[in-house]
């Protein structure tokens, strides 16, 4: 780095900045752009000791790090340095948009921050004055970065974008709690003090509107992470489940309406386990009581789980129909109650995912009395070996390929000959 | 290693051990690479093909071949005039690129002397830089000069961090060349460079078959090679293999003292031929995987001639039984799946 795709320089000061950025992050911040060209007066050793941080490559792109260093650009187009970037910051399983802005002339002078369209009412500085203590910390973390700022401590960039996210966060929290919707604010009382728990209004492209819940599964990744050979930063963020109630203009209740649930997770996960392959349970009204039942029973029914005490007083609240005549109910699902289901079904396929993995050991161990010495196996997980073998004269290639749910799904078997013409992907033949 | 009930040698490996390869393809651009090969096997249409056609497709078939198996191997590309030139210098997995890169190589003059030793420092480089990102160097070398002898420094013959593989094609041997001493030069170089077991195949016969089975056998990634001889003579040849002609009894097909495992592959080819009546009866659930995809690579290459056997052998993916029969495999040491339907 030192110059950006179209050979502009970078003001300097900001470069060691924005390394420590992406050398340091805690959390996946993504620096927009496109690939690093090389531009005049970049010397070789800055760029290899930059690829060599951020594994710079067509292939081993990760989405998790800000592995593509770019569109980091100058104010006019007469000014000598570029000297301003756009920073994507993840925030509720998506990353906001913040440009952040420094002026070539002062380069000691801490950078400006531009936070997106939807977002004039945050004021991140202000939280000084919150009742919450951590936010209070973080905006005063802020202020004091920003009053002591200076070019050669190059950890302050990072540490000012993680302060003011910690406060974006609280700001979306608390747009959240001000949502009117009883269903959302009774899933909030029941789930607010969830470790990491993440939330948004999310407005859409057509100014839809919705809550957003980012909700990290408690699923140990220690196994996966060892069959990947990776440090446990590449799985930071684990496996989450995000949970979206969409608000209805001109209406204040979601009620009975389902929530869009999706799971997500590092896509460095996938060659082991694929949360797309995940059938979440569904998010279905209960059949609760029988017929003897009534409302003052309920509240000391001995077989009813706090949560459904609750889920009751919920119910009655908001007029939804409790058994008044000795007639089941149905009970509403709610995310206190649905997230462990979904984290002991994840728990269980996570262990037979890592269990796949020896089997699909045996099962290519196995094919070698057979076929020979493969050419090529992979060791890590165990997904594919390919082997040579004849018939005569005739040589060819048989590459099997093993699926995360093997021995559920069963495997692939390729068969490649080596007399087949290969040119830009069509095929023809040598000797037809 | 273990000995399997088919007296054969069943190989383990140790997990975590693979990484992906950059491969850097160094290709010989004297005008020997110009000399004509031979027709090979079946009807030859079109123009003649020279060495340099040949070598085309074999990079082709390779790089296909070797992304197939991993899609995170690399590739660069170096030329052979007097030294070792970079030709697409940037490592890619890009089949466009590739594929472009490998079309325009062309010869371009005579070279009356080749030194390798501009090869090999490239080599240590590019292998230091491949270590840091937890990946493995290659260099392949496809060289044509049959009276051009490569010339090194000494002090570059000691072993370094990159394996060394070689191609050599050259003309028979007589009185104005000296193919036995490049050849000879060549295996030193690798003997003494190539920190995995490198391997290198020479031909003078001029048979672009030959060429591909060579190429196949480069495919072998180095961490997990043996030797040379030992690899070549470990192809196994399906066509010294009977296929079974009547199913075992039930009892004879159990792994005594073995927990079987039942996995079903449904093995489909997408043309034509093939007797299918040795892989219609429902008692092949019984059989064993070698025996079940024996019958089908057996049947699969028995139906004629070598074109009739291309163009039934398609390089796509997924074969399934056409009949819709499925074949059900027993696998020794395996848990029992509890399902053999």
């Amino acid at each position: 780095m030192g110059s950006t795709s179209k050979g502009v320089p970078i003001m300097p000061a900001l470069v060691p900045q924005l390394e420590y950025l992406r050398t340091y992050s805690p959390v996946p911040i993504r620096i927009e752009g496109r690939q690093l060209k090389v531009g005049r007066g970049v010397s070789s050793g800055i760029l290899e000791v930059l690829k060599t941080i951020l594994r710079v490559s067509s292939v081993e792109i990760s989405l998790d790090f800000a592995t593509q260093i770019e569109h980091i650009r100058r104010g006019h187009h007469n000014a000598p340095y570029a000297d301003r970037f756009t920073a994507c910051i993840p925030c509720c399983l998506d990353h906001i948009k913040w440009d952040v802005v420094y002026n070539y002339q002062t380069p000691d002078l801490p950078p400006d921050v531009v936070f997106g369209a939807d977002d004039q009412d945050f004021q991140p500085l202000l939280f000084v004055g919150d009742d919450n203590a951590a936010a209070q910390a973080a905006a005063l973390g802020a202020w004091t970065i920003l009053r002591d700022w200076t070019a050669k401590d190059y950890s302050r960039l990072l540490r000012f974008l993680l302060e003011l996210r910690s406060l974006y966060l609280r700001h979306q929290r608390k747009r959240v709690e001000f949502v009117e919707d009883p269903r959302v604010r009774f899933e909030i009382g029941t789930i607010s003090a969830m470790e990491g728990l993440e939330m948004r209004i999310f407005t859409g492209a057509d100014r839809s509107e919705e809550v957003q819940f980012a909700i990290p599964l408690d699923i140990d990744l220690t196994q996966i992470s060892r069959r990947l050979g990776t440090s446990s930063a590449k799985l930071w963020s684990g496996i989450s489940l995000q949970v979206a109630f969409s608000l209805q203009r001109g209406q204040t209740f979601t009620g009975e309406k389902a929530p869009q649930l999706r799971l997500h997770a590092p896509p460095a996960m996938r060659d082991v386990f694929d949360v797309e392959d995940v059938k979440l349970p569904t998010w279905a009204d209960r059949i609760y009581c029988d017929k003897k039942t009534t409302i003052a029973p309920y509240i000391g029914y001995p077989r009813m789980e706090s949560i459904d005490l609750l889920l009751v007083g919920f119910m009655h609240v908001i007029g939804l129909g409790l058994c008044t005549d000795k007639k089941p109910v149905k009970m509403l699902r709610c995310l206190m109650e649905y997230v462990p289901n979904v984290q002991d079904i994840l728990k269980a396929q996570v262990r037979e995912a890592i269990t796949s993995v020896g089997m699909r050991r045996s099962f290519l161990e196995a094919l070698g009395p057979v076929f020979g010495r493969p050419l090529e196996l992979e060791t890590n997980l165990f997904r594919r070996v390919s082997i040579m073998v004849t018939s005569g004269l005739f040589c060819f290639l048989i590459h099997f390929s093993l699926p995360t749910q093997f021995p559920k799904q069963q495997p692939t078997l390729t068969f490649q000959s080596s007399q087949v013409k290969v040119i830009d992907e069509s095929i023809s033949y040598l000797w037809s | 290693m273990q000995r399997s009930g088919h007296d054969a040698v069943r190989y383990e490996w140790k997990a975590g051990t693979y990484v992906p390869e950059n491969i850097i393809f160094c290709v010989d651009v004297d005008r020997e690479a110009d000399v004509e090969m031979k027709s090979g096997g079946g009807k030859l249409q079109g123009a003649a093909l020279h060495r340099m056609d040949a070598v085309k497709q074999a990079l082709l078939l390779f790089v296909h071949s070797k992304l197939t198996m991993n899609p995170h191997h690399q590739f660069a590309f170096m030329t052979l005039d007097r030294g070792a030139s970079w030709y697409q210098r940037e490592y890619t997995n890009n089949l466009d690129i590739i594929n472009a890169t490998i079309r325009n190589f062309s010869s371009q003059g005579s070279y009356p002397q080749f030194d390798l030793s501009s090869l090999l420092q490239v080599g240590v480089s590019e292998a230091r830089v491949a270590q840091t990102q937890g990946r493995s160097l290659r260099v392949v070398l496809v060289y044509c000069r049959s009276s051009v002898v490569p010339e090194f420094q000494e002090q570059l013959m000691e072993q370094q961090n990159f394996t060394l593989d070689a191609l050599y094609m050259h003309d028979k041997p007589g009185p104005n060349n000296c193919p036995q001493k490049v050849y000879d030069a060549l295996v030193d170089v690798l003997e003494h460079v190539s920190h995995h077991e490198g391997y290198i195949f020479e031909s003078s016969s001029g048979s672009a078959r030959t060429l591909f089975r060579h190429i196949c056998l480069l495919l072998a990634h180095p961490q997990q090679r043996v030797g040379q001889d030992d690899f070549a003579n470990a192809v196994k040849d399906f066509a010294l293999l009977k296929p079974p002609t009547e199913p075992r009894p039930q009892e004879e097909t159990s792994n005594s003292g073995d927990l079987p495992y039942s996995v079903s592959l449904d093995l489909v080819l997408t043309k034509r031929s093939l007797s299918w009546t040795k892989f219609t009866k429902a008692d092949n659930w019984s059989s064993t995987l070698d025996e079940a995809v024996l019958c089908a690579c057996s049947g699969f290459f028995h139906t004629g001639s070598v074109e009739s056997m291309n163009i039934c052998c398609l390089p796509v993916s997924i074969l399934y039984v056409s009949t819709g029969i499925e074949l059900g495999i027993k696998l020794r040491n395996l848990q029992h799946s509890g399902d053999s339907s």
